[in-house]
């Protein structure tokens, strides 16, 4: 048994905050509060861990660990607590605490069922600070289902539009690729008889399993590529997108698929490097399809919350191109895998961002539906200049982190994949084109007499917007602060 | 017959006596009030018997009584106080109900005249003993499924004699046919005869055993033997129908274990057979559930299709057993018995709670369809929260009990190679998400149809809370129960 203690305050802190909203506080002021409060120390907590990490001297792969052994101590189904962090999963932390933070500053409008809500958004927290710490992989999987049911009621209960629909959808797709998974992790514990993750790469060499290894692979390859979401199997994310809470767009955007790219390289890349590198070219295939189709798709799109969610695959689709690259040399891989986190990190703080600014329009126009909209700059002058901001961001303007993580993943996917890498950069191109044309659709134009009233967002309101627009400038400007982090993990994890 | 055969079967004496207890005291004193009370502190006492008895057993020794007829092991052990608990639950749960009864010590009594069946159940060991104690299991339950005298009470009734004791026939022919082959009716002599080479791959053996399958499928209500249950269920007074899907279920299953254990076990043939068909069943089990479970109305039905897929689960376990014994041994298939016991015992927790919820609910709105639950959380907090985790452990999410049992269900199916089958498993899990949810949904997020609130009891009060910490606290440390499942199996292996 060891226990450091700081991982584990992190990742149940948010449990602790839920059930005390839901067992003692009955006044909704009491309630708002309180979940602030919880997030912030939890957001305080999160980059404390960061920063453990990189003052901790100690030369293990993984830092901070907190293990029980004995939580299922049997010999046929040896499940253990076993929380740790490296340098990949310490800055996804950060970005959760962050994007959850942002969450619950931004949700000061809600009225119905205020307790329920922010219970369903701590719980996600924890679920998902639980993914990304886990150490166990059946502790993972429990992880990775316990976010399900949160997600499921913040789109069903608080969701706009066709919004029993598309929790049903999320619902069905998020559980077959948790069935996937399970089924994943039941065949490796079959073999190798632990779920410890930090062993099993090892265990596994030589080894072979009750289905053929590259079987396996696929098996979670799959079960990731619904979550990130990959193409053809992305119907799911729009849907939920759009019809989600601003709240729940922002955490589904911003941390919720980054389990999945999570996932991937964790696991497939973690356990299957062999596999991964021989089916590089159907990754690579499926990651141009991905920035291409998502990125044409984009275009059309009348909807705000709809245009994002959509962009968001196109930029998925990077990730993946940058896990395309590990089939390169040495210096590839890691130049790719570390553009792919970086990419998700960063797409995590612009869609927040972007989502987070057009909940603010939302609910001063009332209306998402692009074509309605325009000149808003005369009324909201903050607003339209923070979205300018996650724009040329998300498009990746170098200054801001989009460009970093983008030309990381290209650099290192250039040299393996030169034709589909090039295909891919014309993605960049698309991506401009639908920001700009969105923000130009949105913000500017003459003013319209419909508009007149409407307000900026208040002080209060820019809160949120700021630190993540900070986060993103200070990433884009001094992108090895976070690159170097990413890169101890990426190298612990696939060896030197 | 002497003292030491009368100690190893004490805990199913003292229920008769109860039982007789309750009838006499009915007729003579006829102060009504004070069944129940008797009941409690009878069924308590036989527990704590029950109790004493397990403690004082020798680790890992049986002890057998009336010439070979009972044991006295770790396993029965465990059923009994699974039957005692069961009962003293369903006696709890029936208080509504039995208060505006007219034959009170009767129901109570044929409750516990039920139980002693099943406890005597899953310690015989020979054919004759074990016979009589399913039929001592069974006719009580009849005359309770009837118990309301109405339509649709007595109708249900009538199904469950009649199919009951066509399936009861079916056992008997195989027994018959067991007793033919091998001349004795004790467990241990049939299994020495059975794994005679000469005997071996006799084709009447795989008939005889297909004929006990059936019955064993009846009363497990695994499709397609599985006809009965949606109508006896619906039929049945609520506390009678969670007896039968709980009790009754749990029993099926414990002889099953106990027969492969003690006479199966040794001819290979027999144990390939066995697994053939009941895969065969499993599969259908699930999606026959599964499928039509979507499509009711009936809160009480869709718990029968429900219990019929979860029977599809926990013969998965059972398979994976057998798969076990016939590759690898009877040593190595102590995980798959236990992860078998362990489901029964995440099954029941779950099914208490859900149970508990249902009564209220239905007491309070006189309607037992779905759509009449809409908007309970406006009503009842406490009723709708508790139905919404009873479902989530259904399904098999964390953070629950249900959660552990299926996982450690595929797992066992995985260490015997039954990786297809884990994978029928997996998406039926899938497919039962949707109905499951779909209560969910109605309990939360649809209009109420009245707005009073439902009352409940203290007493109900403590008893959900109590199984639903159960279904909870499980979902989180399930090592006690997983050790419990171990201790229990580790005698038959």
């Amino acid at each position: 048994m060891v226990f450091n203690g700081l991982i584990s305050t992190t990742v149940f802190l948010p449990l602790v905050g839920s059930l005390i909203i839901a067992v003692l506080l009955k006044k909704n002021s009491h309630i708002f509060f309180f979940a602030r409060l919880v997030t912030l120390l939890n957001l305080i907590l999160s980059g404390w861990v960061l920063f453990a990490y990189k003052m901790s001297e100690s030369s293990e792969k993984f830092k901070l660990i907190d293990r029980y052994e004995n939580w299922i101590p049997f010999e046929f189904f040896k499940v253990e607590y076993y929380l740790g962090v490296d340098g990949f999963s310490a800055p996804l932390i950060l970005l959760t605490g962050l994007l959850t933070a942002v969450a619950v500053f931004s949700s000061k409008n809600i009225t119905y069922k205020v307790k329920q809500y922010f219970v369903c958004l701590l719980l996600l927290e924890t679920a998902v600070m639980g993914v990304f710490s886990s150490l166990d992989l059946f502790l993972f999987f429990i992880f990775w289902e316990l976010e399900l049911i949160p997600m499921f009621f913040l789109i069903m209960v608080w969701g706009s539009g066709r919004k029993n629909y598309s929790a049903m959808k999320f619902l069905i797709f998020t559980l077959i690729s948790g069935a996937l998974i399970l089924f994943g992790i039941l065949i490796l514990f079959a073999t190798t008889k632990s779920f410890d993750m930090t062993m099993i790469p090892l265990l596994l060499q030589n080894k072979t399993l009750l289905i053929p290894m590259s079987f396996v692979f696929f098996i979670f390859f799959i079960a990731f590529a619904i979550k990130l979401p990959v193409w053809p199997l992305h119907t799911w994310l729009p849907d939920a997108h759009t019809d989600a809470p601003t709240a729940g767009s922002v955490m589904l955007a911003g941390v919720l698929i980054k389990m999945a790219g999570y996932g991937l390289i964790r696991i497939c890349i973690g356990f299957f490097p062999e596999s991964v590198s021989e089916y590089s070219l159907f990754i690579v295939i499926l990651a141009v399809i991905n920035v291409i189709y998502g990125a044409v798709i984009t275009m059309r799109q009348t909807d705000m919350k709809r245009l994002i969610a959509f962009s968001s695959i196109s930029h998925m689709g990077f990730v993946l191109l940058g896990i395309a690259a590990f089939s390169g040399s040495y210096e590839d891989k890691i130049t790719g895998l570390v553009g792919a986190s970086l990419q998700m990190f960063t797409h995590g703080t612009i869609t927040g961002l972007l989502f987070l600014i057009i909940g603010y329009i939302y609910e001063k126009t009332h209306t998402r539906y692009i074509p309605h909209m325009g000149g808003l700059v005369h009324q909201m002058p903050r607003l339209s200049i923070s979205l300018t901001i996650a724009g040329v961001a998300a498009l990746g303007l170098p200054g801001t982190s989009g460009f970093i993580s983008e030309i990381i993943i290209f650099i290192g996917a250039f040299p393996v994949f030169n034709f589909f890498t090039a295909i891919g950069v014309f993605g960049v191109v698309l991506t401009s084109g639908y920001i700009l044309w969105m923000i130009q659709r949105i913000m500017y134009g003459p003013q319209l007499e419909r508009f007149k009233n409407i307000s900026d967002a208040s002080i209060y309101e820019m809160i949120p917007v700021v630190i993540l627009i900070i986060s993103i400038l200070f990433v884009g400007l001094y992108p090895s602060f976070i690159t170097e982090i990413f890169k101890n993990g990426i190298i612990s994890m696939i060896g030197k | 017959m002497n003292l030491q055969d009368l100690y190893s079967i004490s805990p199913q004496m003292c229920m008769i006596a109860l039982s007789m207890l309750l009838i006499l005291y009915d007729l003579f004193v006829g102060k009504n009030s004070l069944l129940r009370p008797i009941a409690f502190i009878g069924l308590f006492g036989i527990f704590v018997l029950n109790l004493f008895l397990w403690l004082n057993i020798d680790l890992g020794k049986s002890t057998y009584s009336f010439t070979n007829s009972f044991v006295l092991d770790e396993f029965g052990l465990f059923f009994n106080s699974f039957f005692i608990v069961a009962v003293i639950f369903i006696i709890y749960i029936s208080k509504d109900y039995i208060e505006s009864s007219k034959a009170k010590s009767e129901y109570y009594s044929l409750i516990l005249f039920s139980a002693t069946g099943m406890m005597l159940l899953t310690s015989s060991i020979e054919l004759i003993s074990f016979y009589i104690a399913l039929e001592l299991t069974t006719l009580p339950v009849v005359a309770l499924v009837a118990f309301n005298r109405n339509n649709e009470s007595s109708e249900s009734g009538a199904k469950f004699l009649i199919l009951s004791g066509i399936s009861s026939a079916f056992l008997l022919y195989g027994m018959v046919i067991f007793f033919g082959y091998t001349g004795s009716t004790l467990f241990k002599d049939i299994a020495i005869s059975i794994s005679q080479t000469s005997i071996l791959n006799e084709k009447a053996l795989v008939l005889g055993s297909i004929l006990l399958i059936s019955g064993f499928a009846f009363k497990i209500s695994a499709a397609p033997f599985h006809m009965w249950s949606p109508d006896v269920y619906n039929g049945a007074p609520i506390p009678i129908t969670s007896y039968l899907a709980i009790a009754s279920k749990v029993a099926g299953f414990g002889i099953f274990l106990r027969m492969i254990y003690s006479i199966f076990h040794t001819n290979s043939i027999l144990i390939q057979n066995w697994s053939d068909i009941l895969i065969a069943l499993s599969i259908l089990s699930m999606f026959l559930g599964n499928l039509i479970a979507i499509r009711q109305v009936n809160i009480k039905r869709l718990i029968a299709y429900s219990s019929i897929s979860h029977t599809g689960f926990i013969l998965v376990g059972i398979i994976s057993l057998l798969v076990l014994i016939s590759d690898k041994g009877i040593g190595n298939s102590l995980n798959s018995a236990s992860s078998v016991i362990f489901y029964i015992l995440g099954y029941a927790i779950t099914n208490f709670t859900l149970f508990t919820t249902v009564i209220i609910i239905t007491n309070n709105i006189k309607s037992n369809l779905i759509e009449d639950f809409s908007g309970i959380s406006k009503r009842s907090p406490l009723l709708a929260f508790t139905l919404s985790i009873v479902m989530i452990s259904l399904i098999g999410l964390p953070p629950t009990v249900g959660f552990f049992s299926k996982a450690y269900i595929f797992n066992a199916a995985i260490s015997a190679d039954l990786i297809w089958l884990m994978l029928v498993g997996l998406i039926n899990t899938a497919i039962s998400a949707y109905y499951y949810l779909r209560i969910v949904k109605i309990v939360y997020l649809e209009d109420p149809i009245s707005n009073l609130s439902i009352k409940i009891t203290m007493s109900q009060r403590i008893l959900i809370i109590f199984t639903l910490i159960g279904v909870l606290i499980f979902g989180i440390f399930p090592r006690p129960l997983i050790d419990l499942s171990y201790t229990v199996v580790n005698i038959l292996v």
